[in-house]
């Protein structure tokens, strides 16, 4: 489960309140859950709130991921251990 | 009547609160000769050839949405019923079910939008009836219109002329109508300007079939929306349909609300769009002549009937994949999963 | 006449957040290009496992099965919270609706989901048979049932309703009782309570491997959840030689986290790699964790049709208990706890919830069972692996049927 959604940030109420935008229109969006926000970062969010605030340098990690492994030009893809600083092996 | 704010049941009861009503709202309103007449049935005498007929009921709630109301719908239900048959809707009547208590200046709403609506669509409402149930046993006021049109010669438009091949054209956005009215009921405070598509199509597809004239199918998109008209049209038929994912026009509104409640555009309700089929020799004409009236600025070509597989409704996405278009069997819910 | 195609172009490094990117047509098909080259060096059948009722309906929705070779097989396993969700909290939310005049909010996904009080006097679909009332039929039959998209909404509700009791049907995993708790947290008026029907994921990984016919090579982990509990809950699978990726939801998020798979075990390092950084924090939703912690605590759950599994569940703890509808409500909910039958009589929900069946096994599927008339709740949730088989897989034997008569098919080796 988990419908969860990308929103911008369009002003923030309160700590625990912001608004997001959707389309030409804004609702409101609980951000008890997450560290304080700003107009103009990017929210998850679930069901009426914000499940994690998304950090711009964590959403080029994640793009760098794929186009690297959509790039990669031989088989098997190259050793993981650089591409994910906080890597986990068995 | 200024002297009544509400609806009483002796509105309904055939004395002189519904003498009333009838002669200083409906009749005053719809300003049409059988009316004014105040006879029990209307004599129509020059129709000729074949006539088209057809009903509609309406119960919407709330009755009043952004973009129009329970009378605009009830009359452009009726209307586009007869166009996509190729008939010219030309008369209308309209029976009124109030609850008792329903405000008066919402009942003249109502009849306002009505008359404003039949303008549009140049239909004449000839005929009504009213009746009035006690507080409590109805949900404030439905409407049902009843309408026939003139179907010139010639014109063989129905599902017996779908074929395998035809490319199929909409008139524009979907999913408005439902959409707008579920924002609307679940109070969503967006700030959106989600607004219904609900409208007359009788000039839309003159138009059109003055530019493509072997146009094979026509069907209004009601409840249920595409999903609903794609799998009648090829229920155990020996052709299926295909819509390109891609193509299909939706108001932007309309993608982020229905993303975000996790609905699918293409099951919700519209009111003023038709699903076109075309020979392809005809699919250009077709498109332009929609394009160039005012209802069907965003008019666009979403998908043709195939060969294989029969019987069935398929989305083929961006990708190249492909899903199938459900029979929609219940009222499409938000959901947070 | 056919669709345009986009041409494959690799976006360009972005500062800002592109959700699109996830989308992209270019990628998409470069993935399923890479994921081909793999599972054609690996050799063998692969069976990937996803425990995400979304991953199934965006599944679904893109049609992403047709991009994988037939050799790779994603199933659905237990992640479907509606499928799961014990028939008791149903008949709870049932009875409180139409027994206490309460009114009874909830997500729209539960609504038309069977419980086991039976429905007498109805056939559906014109079957006769196991109907079972559901909170649909609870409204039809007088209840006041809302559907809300949030746990504020069903606060507000409370609100504007101060003389009314307002019961909030708290469904759902890990992902959405975080909402619950921030909200309890910071105070509910007095005539809000809750039904304490939230489960937990990860007990059931625990357990999936212990059945027997487990065949699965590799999961594709929640992304929402494990933006809230953090990767190690699942550390004892890679342990146990299964392969793991953390995977989102767009496209691209899901065949990427199919190629990290395949990846894994064609080196034979089964690991737990993080395919939504953007997302998911590999520590989890500390924050978030702390305030459930505060609020509930981890008790033993039924899973609908399957097991009791210890510590699968959230209850309400000591301070909050006066929250809860069982305290709320003592006598109807003695009455709605009855050893109810799970499922409707001959429905196979629970094996196929556990990913050990197809659904074509289940003899009432696509007969008595249809998305028409669902008999059991894999059937009756958008994301219940029956309904989604009935939709796609029958469908999909039928496209391949048609295919071998010269139809257009994608997306096999």
């Amino acid at each position: 489960m988990c419908l969860g959604i990308p929103y911008e940030v369009l002003d923030v109420l309160d700590r625990d309140t912001c608004r997001i935008r959707i389309g030409t229109g804004a609702q409101a969006c609980f951000t008890g859950l997450v560290d304080p926000v700003a107009p103009g970062d990017w929210l998850l969010v679930h069901a009426g709130f914000a499940l994690r605030r998304i950090d711009p340098a964590d959403a080029r990690a994640n793009l760098e991921l794929i186009r690297r492994a959509l790039e990669a030009s031989e088989l098997p893809m190259p050793e993981a251990a650089d591409e994910e600083p906080a890597e986990k092996d068995p | 009547m200024a002297r009544y704010d509400a609806i009483r049941l002796a509105h309904g009861s055939g004395g002189r609160l519904t003498a009333e009503l009838i002669r200083e709202l409906f009749a005053a309103t719809f300003a049409s000769e059988p009316l004014a007449a105040l006879t029990d049935a209307a004599v129509l005498d020059n129709l000729g050839g074949r006539l088209a007929f057809a009903t509609d009921t309406h119960s919407v709630k709330p009755w009043r949405f952004p973009g129009g109301d329970i009378g605009r719908l009830a009359v452009a239900g009726t209307v586009n019923d007869l166009a996509v048959m190729g008939a010219v809707p030309t008369y209308l009547s309209a029976a009124f079910l109030l609850e008792e208590g329903f405000r008066m200046e919402d009942l003249e709403a109502v009849v306002r939008s009505m008359k404003a609506t039949a303008d549009e669509a140049g239909v004449e409402v000839v005929a009504g009836d009213t009746k009035v149930v006690e507080r409590g046993k109805g949900d404030g006021i439905f409407v049902t219109t009843t309408g026939v049109g003139f179907l010139p010669d010639g014109r063989d438009i129905g599902p017996q002329r779908l074929t395998a091949g035809d490319v199929l054209l909409v008139n524009g956005t979907l999913g408005d109508h439902g959409l707008a009215v579920m924002a609307a009921r679940e109070g969503l405070e967006l700030g959106m300007a989600l607004t219904s598509d609900v409208a007359p199509l009788g000039g839309l597809v003159e138009a059109l079939l003055a530019a493509a004239p072997d146009v094979h199918f026509l069907r209004d998109l009601t409840r249920g929306g595409l999903a609903a008209v794609a799998n009648e049209m090829v229920e155990a038929r020996p052709f299926g349909l295909r819509v390109w994912d891609a193509q299909v026009p939706l108001d932007r509104d309309v993608a982020e609300l229905s993303e975000m409640l996790g609905i699918d555009p293409l099951l919700a309700a519209n009111e003023g769009k038709l699903v076109v089929a075309v020979p392809p020799a005809q699919a250009d004409a077709a498109l332009q002549a929609m394009r160039a009236h005012p209802l069907g600025r965003r008019a666009a070509v979403i998908g043709d009937l195939v060969a294989r597989p029969a019987g069935m409704a398929l989305v083929e996405t961006a990708y190249g994949s492909r899903r199938v278009l459900e029979m929609p069997v219940e009222e499409q819910l938000p959901r947070i999963c | 006449m056919s669709a345009p195609r986009e041409t494959a172009e690799v976006p360009p490094t972005v500062e800002r957040f592109h959700p699109e990117a996830y989308r992209d047509a270019g990628w998409v098909r470069g993935l399923a290009e890479r994921i081909q080259e793999h599972a054609r060096l690996l050799g063998r059948p692969v069976k990937l496992m996803h425990i995400c009722g979304t991953h199934e309906h965006e599944i679904g929705r893109y049609g992403l099965r047709d991009l994988l070779p037939e050799s790779v097989e994603v199933l659905a396993g237990p992640g479907c919270p509606v499928c799961v969700c014990d028939s008791g909290w149903i008949d709870l939310a049932i009875r409180l609706a139409t027994d206490e005049g309460a009114i009874v909010a909830s997500f729209g996904d539960m609504l038309a989901v069977p419980g086991s009080i039976p429905l007498r006097g109805e056939t559906r679909g014109g079957a006769r048979g196991d109907v079972r009332m559901s909170l649909l039929d609870a409204r039809a039959h007088g209840g006041e049932v809302r559907a809300v998209t949030s746990v504020f909404e069903a606060a507000r509700l409370a609100r504007e309703h101060p003389n009314r009791q307002v019961v909030f049907f708290s469904v759902g995993f890990e992902t959405t009782v975080i909402a619950t708790a921030a909200l309890l947290r910071r105070g509910v008026p007095p005539n809000f309570s809750l039904i304490e029907a939230n489960y937990f994921t990860p007990p059931a990984t625990h357990m999936l491997p212990t059945l027997p016919g487990f065949d699965v090579d590799g999961f594709l982990l929640p992304g929402h959840a494990s933006a809230v509990t953090g990767l190690e809950v699942y550390r004892h699978l890679p342990e146990q030689g299964l392969a793991c990726a953390v995977a989102g939801f767009e496209p691209v998020d899901v065949l990427a986290a199919v190629l990290e798979l395949l990846d894994q075990l064609g080196r034979a390092r089964p690991r737990l790699a993080n395919l939504y950084r953007r997302v998911v924090p590999d520590e989890g939703n500390v924050r978030a964790l702390a305030e459930l912690d505060d609020v509930f605590e981890l008790t033993t759950m039924r899973w609908r049709g399957i097991a009791d599994i210890p510590a699968s569940g959230y209850r309400l703890r000591a301070a909050y208990r006066h929250l809860s509808a069982l305290e709320r409500f003592p006598a109807t909910a003695t009455a709605a706890r009855q050893d109810a039958s799970e499922h409707p009589a001959g429905c196979r929900c629970a094996d196929v919830t556990l990913g050990l069946v197809r659904p074509d096994a289940c003899p009432l599927f696509g007969r008595r069972c249809t998305p028409d008339s669902p008999y059991g709740p894999c059937m009756v949730s958008h994301e219940g692996t029956c309904r989604a088989w009935h939709l796609y897989g029958t469908a999909r034997g039928r496209l391949e049927v048609e295919a071998a008569g010269g139809g257009a098919q994608h997306g096999s080796l």
